[in-house]
């Protein structure tokens, strides 16, 4: 079932999909719980346009509550300076296929800055970071 | 890159802390995180530890913040040597914080930092 309400903002991301950022996932998901991507939310939106990385997260997948939803990280490189410097931006998708052609549309889940990424991450799209 | 070990300290916050941990779960995708007393409104990096978890630090203290489990009905299936929850079910936070004490206090291997 299509998510339907008002989006903070919405951002063309590769291979033509849409992905939206809902105010609550913003406001709840991502500054509530990681107050320093406050002020990275132009990085944020430019990482899904353009990210450096994206991979697929296997267990977040097997694991959504939507059957044939996908979750997927999107990694920007760059971004960060001051106490973050070299700091990797990493964004959380899940993709639901919709309408009638089960066109993938994306939604943000969460955001935070990280050290590294996860081994057990599957490299999708864009160059391997590890 | 590899993942490397917490020092002994933050495990040991991290185990004080957990009872009085706030969690925040995120039904779509599994992702679970415990938020430590006197985190909120920190400023922090997560870096993975082991093959499950992720510790995000204070980036100007570098004390623990949050334990993050992404994929947590999976992880919790391993620890319960059973099924998966159902979508949707609540998370039991109890048992959550006693499996989890059992892992960091077995390990991963804390003279890696």
């Amino acid at each position: 079932m299509p998510e339907r309400r008002h989006w903070r903002w919405t951002e063309a991301a590769p291979l033509g999909r849409t992905i939206h950022c809902g105010e609550r996932e913003w406001q709840d998901h991502v500054l509530a719980r990681h107050p320093e991507v406050r002020r990275y939310e132009a990085a944020v939106r430019a990482t899904l346009r353009n990210p450096d990385a994206i991979y697929d997260n296997p267990r977040a997948t097997a694991n959504a509550a939507h059957p044939t939803a996908l979750v997927q990280e999107f990694y920007g490189v760059g971004y960060t300076g001051g106490y973050y410097a070299g700091k990797l931006l990493r964004v959380i998708v899940k993709w639901l296929p919709e309408g009638p052609g089960g066109q993938l549309v994306g939604y943000l889940r969460t955001a935070y800055l990280t050290d590294r990424i996860p081994r057990w991450l599957q490299w999708h799209w864009g160059r391997e970071l590890r | 890159m590899t993942t490397t070990s917490p020092p002994a300290t933050a495990i040991a916050l991290i185990l004080e802390g957990l009872p009085a941990a706030r969690w925040r779960y995120i039904p779509d995708g599994g992702w679970l995180e415990a938020f430590l007393p006197g985190s909120e409104g920190r400023g922090g990096v997560a870096e993975p530890i082991g093959d499950d978890l992720e510790i995000r630090f204070d980036v100007e203290t570098a004390r623990p913040l949050s334990i993050i489990i992404p994929g947590y009905p999976g992880w919790l299936a391993e620890q319960d040597g059973k099924p998966p929850p159902l979508p949707g079910a609540p998370v039991d936070y109890a048992k959550t914080r006693k499996h989890l004490e059992r892992v960091l206090r077995a390990g991963p291997d804390l003279a890696g930092r």
